[in-house]
This record gives C-alpha cells, structure tokens and sequence, in this order.
C-alpha cells in the first residue's frame, strides 16, 4: 500500500518526504520482552482478550481447548481476530482514544427535522462515523493508513439520510458509503463526526483541529507543550495574536507546523456553527480562505503538498503514525499511557506492523501476545513496572457481555444506558463521556457498583423469563427447568458451567454450596425463579466478573 | 480596625480572647471542599480584576466600577447586585487569587493544569487526593455532580450522581421500571441475601490476593463500595440525590451529602446564563449575566452553609471551604465577533473555613499577564517573587485539609498568607 502512495503522489506537485526505510536494529526480531509478570492462566487470559477484542466472554469450548491446551491459546486468539465482532468492538475500543463519541454536537436530530425517537441513534451515529471507518480498514485486514486515504466513510441510514452519502448496499445498517460532496479522500479526515467533535472557534482557524489530528494520529501532543506568554502587548486581541504566532519564535515553535497544518482544513470552515448547510457539507469553495484567515497555505511539517488529500497521504507516509498506531493499541489494551520506558518494546511493535502490511490485527495481536498485557502480577519481589494487571470492566463491555449471555440490553426510551451521560450511567459506571472524563475507569467505585447492581439485576430478571418463564432459550442455564433443583445433574452442570464461562475459574465447592443455600434460601420466599434471579444477579455482581 | 493576619497572630499569642469566627472552627483533617466550576473561561475584567478598567490596551465590562468591600477590589456593576451582595456579606471569609498562569490555551489542558496541577494524563484533581486523605469510612467521599474529574489512586473514592437523577433513580430501582425490556430489580428478600453473600465472597477473594496486588487492591475497593452502597440505602429515605440541572440544584445535593457527614467533597459546575457558556467568543457580554448568576447561587450557598448544621453540630460553614475557579480568563481586548478568545492568565476564589479572608492575592500587569507573588507574604514581589501556577492554587487547597502537597505540586508550594 505505501507503493501505492507514492505512486499517487508521484501524480502531483508535492513535496514530501521519502518513505522512510525500515531501521534493523528495530526489526521485529531484534528485541525480547523482558519476563516481568506472572502469567494469568490460560483460561483467564482468553477472557481478558475475548472482552477485549470482541466485548464477549469466551464460550465453553474454547475454555475448555486452552485449559488442556494453554499452546492453544494463540490459534484462539487469532480466530478472535476474525470473529466480526471485532468490528464493532474496535468502535468501542477508538472511542475511548477519539472521544468522538460525545453526547452533544452543534446539531441536533431536531435540525434535521428527525422524530425525537431519533435523538440518540443520531448522536451515536455521528459521534460513530469516524470510528466506524477505522474499525472497518481494521477489521478487514486493510492497511491501517487507510483510514487517512480511504475514499469513502461508514454510514448507516440515518447518516445517509441526513448527510450528502450514497451507498451500494441496500442497509440501514453500517455500510461503507461514499460522500457526494466532492470532499477530498482523507478516510477520517473527511468526517463530519470528527470534525463536529474538534470544532473550530471563529478565530481559532481550525488550529484545534491540526492539534487534534496531531495528537490522535502522530501522538505529537501540541497541547501537551506548555504555553507561557511573554511580555508582549500585542497578545491583546486576535490582531496582535496572529501577529504573534507569525513572529514570535516562542509561538512559532508550535504554530510554523502548526497552522500550515490547520491550513488544510478550510473546506470544513463555517461561518455559523449551528446551521445545518454549515456543517453538514464540504465547501471546496473555501479551501483557499487558508490564506485569507492564516496568511499561509498547506504543508506539512515543512513539506509542502496542495491541500487536504496530500494530507491524508503524507500522514500515511510518516514514520511517526506507524508509532502513533502502535502506542494507540499498546495503550488501549494495556490500559496506561505508554512512556519513555516502553520505548524498546513500542520500536518493537511498530516494527511488526510494518512487518505485517500496516495490518491494525497484526498490532493487536502483538500486543495481546505481551508480557504485560497476560499479567496476573509482578514477578515475586518485583514491582508493578506501571502496569495495570487488573482492570475494571468497561460499561460497552459490560454491556456486549450481559447482552451475549442473556439477551438483555439496557435501553430506555431508546437510549444506550450504559453508552451515554445525558439519561445513562456511561461515566457511571467507569466510562469516557469524551469531555469531562477523558479515560477509562481503572478501579470500582461507588456508583460503578450501584450501576453495576442495576444491570445485573436486569440482565437476570431478563434471562430468567427468558429461559424459565417463557422457555425462549437454554443458552446460559441449559437443561434447567423450574423444577431443577440443587443435587439435579442439569442443576448443578449448569452452575458449574456458567461460573467457569463468567470467571474462567472453575467453581470450588465451598462456592457451589453457598449457590445452592443462596437459591434454596430465596426460592422459600420469592419462588424458583426468584431463586434463579438472586443466583445469577450475585454471579453477575461478583467482582470477577466485573474485572479482566 | 482590621483584623490583618498579623494581627491575628499577635492578639493570639497574648492570649486575648478573641471569639472564633463562624466559620473558621474545624481542624483542617475534618473540613469539607465544594469546587464550583465555571466551565468555558471567564472573562476577570468584569469582576476579579478592576485595575483592568484603567488600561487602556483592555476592554473591560464597560458599565464597571472600580470598587472595594471587606477588603476584596472588584469590578461593580449596578446590575450585578449579586456580585457585590457577596463581597458585602462574605468578602472577609474571602480571598481572591488573581493571575493564575495556566500554560495553555485549550479548554482540556487549561482544565487539567488547573484541576491537577498537571498535564500528566493519569493524575488525581485536588477533590480526589483530598477525599482520599479523608476519613476512610466516608461513604460518598467525592460527590462529582458534573463537570471535569481526573482520578487515578483514588479513582473509588469519585462517586458520580449524574445531572438527570440518575443516582437516585438506580438507588430506588425506577432505573430498571423505565428499561424497554421489561425487568424487575431483585426484592428485598432476595436483594439482602445477595448482597451479604456477595460481600462475603468479595472479602474472601481480597483475602486469597496477594497482599499489595492489583487484585487485592481491586477487592478491597469494591468491598468498601458495596458498604457505601448499603450506608447510602440505608439513608436513601432522607437523602436527596437527585438533582435539577441549575447550579443550585447541583450545590443542594451537595451540601445534603456533607450536612450528614457522607462526603468530604463536591464537585459542581456552572454552565453560564442559561446554560449559555463562559466561553465567550462570540458576544462576551454574557460575562456580565454570567457572574450576575453565578453569585446569586454563590449568595444562597453561602447562606446555606451558615444555617445548615454539619454533623457536629456545628455550621458546615464552620467545615468548609468553596473553591470557585474557571480553566482559563478571557483575552484583554475585545475580538471582531464581540467576544473574547481564551487568555492563559485567570483568577479563582477561596472562601470560607481555614480562609484568610479580606484579600487578594496577585494581581495583573499592564499586559494583563500574571504579576509574582511572594507566597508568605501574598504581596507582588517583581524581584524575587513567582508566578502562580494551578499547582500553587492546588497546593493552598491541600494544605487547607492538612494535606502535605510535595507529593502532588512539587515545588509549588501553598500561597501561605491565604491560609488563616
């Protein structure tokens, strides 16, 4: 794909840089981790990576394959891979990076003229569209620079509605969908779900946007880099200040890679925020106001290229956004800002995504295959070496979990209780608003474990009517009818086999007796399938469950 | 007379008899920390910062006035009598702390600088180190209405209530009565035994950890939220925990949770005049009815404090301390849409128990830019003095509740003569 690159900007008059060669001495070969934790076990392994690449617990089988066989484990994990949940996962999983997935935009379903039932499907659609598109080059096993080069977005229907995207394919669902609007092929660059989530103030001139795009897809943080003021009087006003950013080499050493950056952005300028024409079309009309607004034109970090679609592709082309891609999953499935310290073992996944064809998997894999990643904990003596060995579940995961083992998924009035702020419990429960909380919840809390209480308890009550009271299904308590009791071969076959799916840890025998008190406890006052909704609420409620 | 710090110190130390004032009676480890946010940027000219109005090179509230009351210059405004009711009533358990220097300009960066201290993007705010060094059987020890939260060690020790009741609604179970699918929450035959037995489990599972370990950690914070969780319904009867969205709603379930002893701190935030926003870039004479309303609800929070009883008897006043604060101030001039673009300098607010009152500290230059302050003394010291940071700020507020900052603010120590 990097040829292809090249080819398509050997076609224009853009200066940038070659394509960098593959240094040796960071070739996939060259580093070993360095045995710092205990192993989980297998079993339990296979459930931090199965939540974590597809939002599930693994089933019985494949328990049962990596118990007897912990070798196993990697061809399971690569089947993971290929699950098309990963798909959806991944969106859940970029969210967390993007914060794209916010509750408020600038628009409304009300300025589309949409029922108010489409309150929420429209602000996860737009908030979706960006990570939507990235999972997809994911997941298809496409080059991960795609995602920056790509001609087309994902949509679903209430997108395609709304905004100017046709698609070949006869769906409501997520579809890959082709902009009508002549706006260039920048893959995420050319979402409006992302550009609506980095706006631009008047006279900010999209430099939050060249910021956000640094930060997200370079991991060169510009925000990062402290801004103290000199004593200068022409700092008053945005005159003085823009003649500052062009002149003062305090501002310039951000703002010269800056604002030529910035620069690229102007045919998603607007002049009004809250209209709809504004933001919901590409204005190619605008892109030369770069030098209207900014005195300058595009380049990127001192190479000069035409516009936004030389953006996109010489992004691509960076060195630091094969990194920036490693840190981005090292840092999603670790669960920590990677530091100076990982520098070895970041050079070491980079290298094996440019290995692998740029192939986001390859990356996931890599980084479910380390040390850290398959902690229990430190070695004996040792300390933690940052690392985050147990991790509270997150609310999406959650959600998929109990939703693939019982049926139920939590919605009110059409909302997502566990995917947003305004009515839900998404920060609740430990998650990303995307504004006010930035990152995932590591540790429980209160209001986690209230949420936490709630959502058990409806996923049992759910699962009970469905298997017991209306007999719609046996997938989690097969055999088991409300006459089974403790002692009864499908009884106790059904615990034991959904305490080992839950936890990846065979039930004791002391907890198998505490079970059967608890059910026959309650089925003496509320019946057995209050009996079966106490036992699976407390199950859900465990903190292994609640934990990966 | 003026009872100045000094001579404060002196009359103690002669051993006069001077009455405590009402609401500086708790020792630093019992008092309580309500940080009110006014979320976007405001604007310091229209209140904090009157020497403004004789610059030229700033635009500031055109109808203001250079004023003084308890010892606290402000910018009057004949139609803000909220603003100036406040320093009229409270300016002597008030101290103003202007130029803060932030470091940045973007409203996340600006937040965390001067939420954390730090850009570092795993760190606690002020609100979570302080409810982690407080009593250990708080039950809700952070109440985070809305607004920004930052927390890595003491994460369990954030308890977020959402602006919708949500709280509330997950507590009585209509959470689960509003659900599409149609389920039921657990009775209370069912629900107490679960509940034993689960906390039961979790104990033998943080006592089969290795002592120190993520899951030993992992167990005992989710046991200690399970018994939170039975304090609080327990009570649920006589709290009220859900919330209006107005800044008063949101200070309301936070003084209800401090009256009864359940919380150290509150977060709450103010989203401007009709949740129109600080962040004024396109009309900034909304910082005129910004402030106008944010005092009002400062005025009631106030009053609220003097007459609610904490639970020793005492007023909460008595036990706590209000930090008002903004992320970023606005630029000194105005821009050609009317408003003002964000300004890396900004003021916050300190009022209350363990205050010294009457002050402020800092002030801005000709260029609106930050003026050193000796931080013993509180005065501008051009020479030797240093520029405020959100670390010092963040340091003043930890030593409030005894709090040793080194560990969080390094080198940025408390602004000594805020502390009474």
């Amino acid at each position: 794909m990097s040829g292809l690159i090249w080819l398509a900007l050997a076609c224009t008059d853009a200066v940038v840089p070659d394509p960098p060669a593959t240094d040796s001495a960071t070739s996939p070969d060259s580093w070993t981790e360095p045995v710092r934790f205990e192993p989980l076990p297998a079993p339990r392994l296979l459930r931090r990576m199965s939540l974590d690449l597809l939002g599930v617990l693994p089933d019985l089988d494949d328990l049962d394959r990596v118990d007897a066989d912990p070798d196993a484990l990697a061809q399971v994990r690569d089947d993971l891979l290929e699950d098309p949940r990963l798909e959806d996962r991944l969106v859940q999983l970029l969210a967390d990076r993007f914060l794209t997935r916010i509750d408020t935009f600038p628009l409304s379903h009300r300025d589309y003229e949409l029922e108010d039932t489409q309150e929420h499907p429209f602000e996860l659609a737009v908030g979706e569209e960006p990570l939507r598109l990235m999972a997809h080059v994911a997941a298809q096993d496409l080059p991960w620079t795609d995602i920056v080069t790509a001609d087309y977005t994902l949509a679903n229907g209430l997108l395609r509605q709304v905004w100017p995207l046709t698609s070949t394919d006869d769906t409501d669902d997520w579809a890959v969908s082709t902009w009508t609007d002549g706006r260039p092929a920048v893959g995420i660059l050319a979402s409006n779900g992302l550009w609506w989530r980095y706006a631009t103030t008047p006279f900010n001139y999209n430099r939050a946007r060249a910021a956000a795009v640094s930060r997200l897809l370079l991991c060169e943080d510009y925000l990062a880099r402290p801004v103290t003021l000199t004593s200068s009087p022409t700092l008053a006003d945005e005159d003085g200040t823009e003649q500052a950013v062009r002149e003062d080499p305090a501002c310039l050493a951000c703002h010269v890679t800056m604002d030529p950056l910035a620069a690229a952005f102007f045919g998603f300028w607007w002049f009004d925020i809250y209209d709809t024409q504004e933001l919901t079309y590409y204005h190619p009309e605008r892109e030369p106001y770069n030098e209207v607004f900014l005195g300058m034109k595009t380049s990127y970090f001192g190479h000069p290229v035409s516009g936004l679609a030389e953006v996109g592709l010489a992004i691509a082309a960076d060195t630091r956004f094969r990194t920036c891609a490693a840190e981005t999953v090292a840092e999603s499935l670790w669960r920590r800002p990677v530091t100076v310290d990982d520098f070895d073992h970041v050079q070491h996944l980079r290298a094996l995504f440019e290995d692998g064809e740029l192939r986001l998997k390859v990356l996931l894999a890599a980084v479910t295959d380390s040390g850290e990643y398959g902690a229990d904990g430190p070695l004996e003596g040792d300390d933690d070496h940052g690392a985050v060995t147990v991790r509270l579940i997150t609310p999406s995961q959650l959600a998929t979990a109990l939703a693939d083992l019982t049926g139920f998924t939590w919605t009110t009035e059409g909302f997502e209780q566990l995917g947003n702020d305004d009515r839900g419990y998404r920060t609740m429960a430990g998650g990303v608003d995307g504004v006010s909380v930035t990152s995932p919840q590591l540790s429980p809390s209160v209001s986690q474990a209230l949420v936490a209480r709630r959502v058990a308890e409806a996923a049992a009550s759910h699962a009970v009517r469905q298997e017991l009271l209306d007999d719609e299904s046996d997938a989690l308590l097969p055999g088991v009818d409300l006459d089974s009791e403790p002692g009864d071969a499908a009884f106790d076959s059904a615990l034991d086999s959904l305490v080992w799916r839950l936890y990846a840890e065979r039930q004791t025998d002391a907890e198998r007796e505490e079970l059967n008190a608890l059910w026959s406890h309650v089925r003496g006052t509320d019946g057995a399938d209050g009996a079966w909704a106490a036992v699976l609420t407390l199950l859900f409620r465990d903190p292994r469950m609640l934990s990966t | 007379m003026t009872w100045t710090r000094r001579r404060w110190l002196q009359a103690a130390a002669a051993g006069l008899l001077v009455p405590a004032p009402l609401w500086a009676a708790a020792a630093p480890t019992d008092r309580r920390f309500l940080f009110v946010f006014a979320r976007g940027g405001w604007d310091q000219s229209f209140c904090f910062a009157p020497e403004m109005l004789s610059l030229s090179g700033v635009q500031a509230d055109p109808d203001g006035v250079a004023a003084e009351l308890n010892g606290i210059p402000f910018v009057d405004n004949s139609l803000r009598p909220n603003v100036s009711g406040f320093f009229r009533a409270y300016g002597d358990r008030t101290a103003v702390i202007n130029g803060i220097e932030i470091r940045s300009i973007a409203h996340e960066m600006c937040t965390r600088l001067l939420l954390t201290g730090s850009q570092d993007p795993v760190a606690d705010d002020w609100a979570a180190i302080l409810a982690g060094h407080g009593d250990p059987g708080l039950t809700l020890p952070h109440v985070q209405v809305v607004g920004p939260s930052f927390s890595d060690l003491y994460t369990s020790k954030v308890v977020r209530v959402g602006l919708a009741g949500q709280f509330a609604s997950l507590l009585d179970g209509t959470a689960l009565s509003a659900s599409d699918l149609a389920v039921a929450a657990l009775p209370v035959t069912a629900e107490d035994p679960v509940a034993l037995m689960l906390r039961d489990r979790t104990a033998a599972l943080q006592a089969g950890s290795r002592s120190g370990s993520d899951s030993e950690r992992f167990y005992r914070e989710y046991g200690q939220a399970l018994d939170a969780l039975a304090d609080v319904q327990d009570q649920s009867d006589e709290l009220e925990l859900s919330v209006s969205g107005d800044l008063g709603g949101q200070i309301e379930l936070v003084l209800s949770c401090f009256e009864r002893g359940l919380s150290r701190c509150g977060f709450v935030t103010h989203d401007g005049w009709q949740d129109l926003g600080w962040d004024t870039h396109g009309n900034n004479a909304l910082q005129h009815d910004n402030y106008e309303e944010l005092f009002e609800a400062l005025n009631v929070l106030m009053a609220e404090l003097d007459s609610r009883q904490g639970p020793s008897g005492d007023p909460l006043s008595q036990e706590t301390v209000v930090v008002v604060f903004s992320e970023m101030g606005r630029t000194p001039r105005i821009n050609q849409s009317g408003g003002k673009d964000h300004w890396t300098f900004t003021s916050a607010m300190l009022v209350g128990a363990g205050v010294q009152g009457g002050q402020a500290v800092g002030a801005y230059d000709d260029s609106v830019f930050g003026e050193p302050v000796d931080l013993a003394s509180g005065a501008i010291d051009e020479s030797g003095g240093v520029r405020l940071t959100g670390g010092h700020l963040g340091a003043t507020i930890l030593a409030l509740a005894d709090v040793d900052p080194g560990p969080w603010t390094g080198d940025e120590g408390p602004i000594l003569s805020v502390l009474d």
